[in-house]
């Protein structure tokens, strides 16, 4: 390393927790550093948050290593204590300074700055996070005018003005719905739609424009902007409108290009992808390292931690295990016969589908994993439990039990392969137990959010994981009885198709030249009968459809429209018909399958009403349901005490809304957690909080920050966002010495408790943790209400739905 | 849980189990009640009078149990549902064990006080399960899915639109519709919620002005048709919302009888049974 006193020994370049963290540790290491901040503060990303939002420390069980302290707290408590740090440290900041181009090589790198500066620095941290530079207005007039702003951190101060969002994406929508109750707001879309935005904030924002609280301007562009005004170019010609304000949410550059710019790779072109990282955080480029979001590691503590680590490393210090490392032991502390580096490069080689994975995929993977050591015949999940993690098998064997009532019948897994991964396609049930199978097996059981995104960024692994999905499910839900040769046939055939809700797979009439098999999702069947469309069924994921026209000669006899977000297996007809020939087991199963559809057919044609209740509760989403809660209207005498006995058991929270929400018939449906096959409320969330229990309960935990994303992807607005409530006295205290509020009283405590209090998301846990199920049924003195799983809707909507 | 999973009623619980164990203790005490032969004429004194008084305090005990029972809502043992079906069938029963209990001895006394008030909260709480058992389905009709919110909601829209079509109208017309969207009430006091036929209502006031004295405008002025059909729209919706305010009134009114009723049984118990003891 060069020796030259005027250089850096380390330029960090981004001043969020990782930077900070890395800066206040080369400080008092004494090393020659230099901590480079865009902005004229640290920490823009949490800087930014809005006022008073609540900052979580978790993983809890990750220990804090760094100089620069961090516990929970409010946004303002933290950027103290950061700021705090830097002085105490006397790191060498620089504020306002924008990295352009790094050349050179380790030992002699070469930052070029915005403003011309160059820096040199023997080695580089890369601690810029994931948030980019916003992208600015870049019209006449925009550089002079001050009445422009790129971001809202809170849109409670502003009121009584006139202001233009400008953007179609969720952080333009969240701005003008948060300004459209105290401001006049437009919001400028150079389309005609906002479906670029999440679900949620569509349907919000489309509420709002047809309510007249948010005036759009569709097709139009911004063209120059005065002081006070702003105009666009609109299908009907320029506008000028006069406002007080101009919000842009045009997105921002992401980091990567400036990234690839400095000779780091990228293991592929997904959005999500990041850069490959050594243990040492070091980049393919020697002596650059890279920390923080950008690296893999999104939460603020692991941040902080590799901005220490990192230092260490630069300064020499190989020997320093990971912070995480007590997290790995832990995880291995039932297997005896490998150390924890072992393990690691075994899990790599010994198993395919994590091949690719780089060495911190393959840590994080590892500490949200379990490992177990099951011995010979014991269980590891039975059939109808609804977990949904993916197991692969890193020693031993597993056996799979094909047969529900024959335990002979079984295939056996060897070393290397994986199972689960239909459970976490469809969301639905486990649909075979399995067993230990060896006595030295060892599995390690990924939980579905790191799976899901492991999927999502390492192609491999999704390509060796859908193709085995294909095999396993014709095998578990067309032909338990055909040999994997046939299947592989049937597999080859077959294609992966998505159908979005409301989208027709096909229609009556058409012909017939393929079986679809619905692996994610559920649809409708209907039948024009006397020039009306009737429907007859719901066919959930797990099901085919299609057998009809295939194992005669007609054409197909009714319609499938996708009742949710669909995704199916489309397998050839021809290659289909041959195997029914040549397999008379098969051929039996399938026209028993036949007999049942035509008779239950006939049944609901019987009953028109019936159809329509599917059509009617399709309609509300029940498709995707794993369990929803029914209100029979006609027995039901409004007593609320369903709505009481949730609060109760719930900290005073009710998690459903009796009277609200649709009726068809007498049939009613309360706003209430469906508990959905794919959660929407667990797609974003940050702590990954939201759970599911074996039993099918989704439930959110108390590692929940409260940042209400569950509530907006949840398109049933069954999420709320409540503060902690106090202590209730007891029913005893209420009936004989009025000490109010008494049981199922409402005592108002969410009007009352102090505005900026702590909220965090709340919804049905379909009362999990109480013995004798759900207490809203528990508590119905009439029988109004009953919950419902998917496999009963039929049987519901033909026997008690009338 | 059933094995079907449908709505099924507290009425018809388990093929009316609770009826038949209330038709087995009354069977039972009419049958002992007759074969019985006290020394004297039939009282509470004999065994058989305090066997049937006993299980009658018993039952009174446990019947009024259910509205602590009713708040339990963390204890999993049964089901709500469960226990108001047994409420119901062996509340019922208590009539007939009780009135063998008296031996038919009505008088002006403590002892016949308690009996009044077990009749009387038996008789409230007939007329709830009557309500019940009657009511959800009308209400249910009545809403034709919409909720009161959402009829409240298309009320408002109405007057919007009312007022819009009424502008260019005649002061007296203007005014009567002013009055209609603004003073216009569902509910109000409880007389007013359960007979809502009885409230002034200033919509039905406006559209009896203007089809009585404006109706034939309505050929020359489009607006006064306009009016007069958003006025029968809003009329019958809020013949609607009323009806829905007036169902869940009814819905409710019983137990505010029946709960001071069923403490009045309690208290005259408890003293019947105190004297019984204390002045042999």
């Amino acid at each position: 390393m060069a020796t030259n006193k005027s250089i850096f020994q380390v330029a960090i370049i981004g001043s969020g927790p990782a930077g900070l963290s890395a800066g206040a540790h080369a400080s008092s290491l004494g090393l020659r550093h230099i901590l480079i901040e865009k902005a004229e503060h640290a920490s823009d990303t949490i800087y930014k948050f809005q006022k008073g939002k609540h900052v979580m420390a978790t993983p809890d069980v990750l220990p804090l290593r760094s100089d620069v302290d961090f516990n929970m707290g409010s946004r303002e408590d933290v950027l103290d204590a950061w700021n705090g740090a830097l002085d105490k440290h006397q790191v060498n900041i620089r504020y306002k300074a924008e990295v352009k181009s790094v050349s050179g090589q380790k030992g002699n790198f070469k930052l070029t700055l915005v403003d011309g500066d160059i820096i040199e620095t023997e080695t580089i941290v890369l601690a810029i996070g994931l948030q980019g530079n916003l992208n600015t207005l870049r019209i006449p007039g925009s550089e002079n005018v001050t009445h422009l702003q790129y971001q809202l951190d809170d849109p409670d101060e502003y009121e009584h003005e006139t202001i233009i969002v400008i953007g179609a994406g969720d952080a333009a929508i969240e701005n003008a719905l948060g300004l459209c109750t105290h401001n006049t707001v437009y919001i400028a879309n150079r389309g005609g739609e906002f479906s670029r935005a999440k679900e949620a904030n569509e349907a919000a924002i489309l509420a709002e424009i047809d309510r007249g609280r948010i005036t759009p301007l569709y097709n139009s562009t911004s063209k120059e902007c005065t002081q006070g005004t702003l105009t666009f170019d609109t299908p009907d010609g320029d506008v000028t409108i006069e406002c007080d304000r101009v919000i842009a949410r045009l997105g921002a550059a992401p980091p990567r290009k400036f990234v690839e710019a400095c000779g780091v790779t990228f293991p592929s072109d997904a959005r999500s992808a990041l850069p490959e990282v050594s243990k040492t955080y070091e980049s393919n480029v020697k002596g650059l390292y890279i920390v923080g979001s950008l690296g893999g590691y999104p939460l603020i503590k692991h941040a902080i931690n590799q901005g220490y680590e990192v230092i260490e490393f630069i300064n020499g210090n190989t020997e320093l295990d990971p912070a995480d490392e007590p997290l790995i032991t832990e995880t291995l502390k039932d297997i005896k016969d490998f150390d924890n580096d072992a393990f690691l490069k075994e899990v790599r080689q010994r198993l395919p589908i994590f091949e690719e994975l780089n060495p911190l995929m393959e840590r994080e993977m590892l500490v949200e994993s379990t490992v177990t050591a099951p011995p010979k015949g014991s269980i590891i999940f039975e059939r109808g439990d609804y977990t949904n993690s993916v197991y692969t098998i890193f020693r031993g064997s597993v056996k799979i039990q094909t047969s529900e009532d024959d335990s002979s019948k079984y295939v056996v897994l060897e070393q290397g392969a994986f199972f689960g991964e239909v459970g976490l396609i469809s969301g639905r049930r486990r649909s075979a137990t399995i067993l230990s199978n060896a006595d030295d097996t060892i599995l390690i059981e990924t939980p579905r959010r790191t799976m899901l995104k492991l999927r999502e960024d390492v192609r491999s692994l999704r390509n060796s994981m859908d193709k085995e999905a294909i095999v396993r499910q014709i095998q578990t839900y067309i032909a338990s009885a055909l040999d994997i040769d046939a299947i592989q046939k049937l597999a080859d055939s077959a294609s992966i198709e998505s159908f979005r809700k409301g989208d027709i797979i096909f229609n009556e009439g058409d012909e017939g030249d393929a079986l679809y098999l619905i692996s994610k999702g559920s649809v409708m069947v209907s039948k024009r009968i006397g020039g009306k469309e009737v429907t007859l069924a719901y066919v959930a994921a797990g099901n085919y459809v299609g057998e009809m026209a295939l194992m005669s000669d007609l054409n197909r006899t009714a319609t499938i429209k996708a009742a949710v977000d669909c995704e199916t297996i489309k397998i050839d007809g021809d290659i289909f018909r041959k195997l029914v020939d040549e397999n008379p087991s098969l051929q039996k199963e399938i026209e028993e399958k036949y007999g049942e559809r035509i008779v239950s057919t006939e049944k609901m044609i019987e009953q028109p009403e019936a159809g329509s209740i599917v059509e009617f509760l399709m309609g509300e989403g029940i498709g995707e349901a794993t369990d929803v809660l029914l209100i029979d209207e006609s027995i039901c005498v409004g007593c609320d005490n369903c709505e009481k006995a949730c609060a109760e058991t719930h900290r005073g929270i009710s998690r459903l809304d009796r009277e609200a929400g649709p009726t068809f018939a007498n049939v009613h449906v309360p706003t209430s957690c469906r508990h959905c096959e794919h959660p929407h409320c667990m797609t974003d969330c940050p702590p990954d909080a939201i759970k599911r229990n074996p039993d099918g309960e989704v439930y959110i935990t108390n590692d929940c920050i409260g940042c209400g994303n569950c509530q907006k992807n949840c398109p049933y607005g069954v999420i709320q966002m409540a503060p902690e409530p106090p202590e209730k006295p007891g029913l005893f205290s209420w009936l004989l010495f009025g000490k109010g509020p008494g049981p199922g009283e409402d005592y108002g405590y969410r009007e009352r408790a102090p505005k900026d209090a702590r909220k965090t998301a709340v919804k049905c846990d379909m009362c999990k943790d109480i013995k004798g199920g759900a207490a809203c049924v528990r508590a119905c003195p009439t029988g109004a209400a009953i919950r419902v799983k998917p496999a009963e809707f039929m049987d519901f909507i033909r026997d008690g739905g009338e | 849980m059933n094995s079907r999973n449908v709505h099924e009623s507290f009425l018809i619980y388990k093929g009316l189990k609770f009826f038949w164990y209330a038709i087995a203790l009354v069977f039972i005490s009419i049958v002992l009640y007759i074969m019985h032969n006290p020394l004297v004429e039939p009282n509470g004194g004999s065994w058989l009078g305090y066997t049937l008084g006993v299980i009658s305090a018993v039952l009174v005990l446990w019947l009024t149990w259910f509205g602590i029972r009713k708040r339990q809502y963390a204890l999993s043992a049964t089901k709500l549902k469960v226990w108001l079906s047994a409420h119901i069938y062996l509340g019922l029963a208590l009539v007939v064990t009780a009135t063998l209990h008296s031996g038919f001895q009505i008088g002006w006394n403590i002892h016949s006080i308690a009996y009044v008030f077990m009749l009387l909260t038996v008789l409230s709480g007939v007329i709830g399960v009557y309500i019940y058992a009657r009511y959800p389905k009308l209400m249910t009709k009545n809403r034709a899915g919409l909720s009161l919110d959402e009829m409240m909601g298309q009320i408002s829209e109405l007057d919007q639109d009312i007022l819009k079509a009424g502008q260019q109208l005649p002061e007296e017309i203007n005014t009567a519709l002013f009055n209609a969207a603004t003073k216009t009430s569902i509910g109000g006091n409880i007389i007013e919620k359960l007979y809502p036929k009885n409230i002034n209502c200033p919509t039905l006031e406006a559209r009896n002005l203007i089809e009585k004295k404006f109706a034939d405008m309505g050929l020359r002025d489009q607006n006064i048709s306009k009016v007069i059909a958003l006025l029968a729209k809003k009329t019958k919706l809020l013949r609607r919302a009323r009806r829905d305010v007036q169902i869940k009134v009814i819905l409710r009114i019983w137990l505010f009888f029946h709960i001071p009723l069923a403490i009045g049984l309690l208290a005259a118990l408890f003293s019947h049974i105190l004297s019984v003891f204390f002045y042999w």
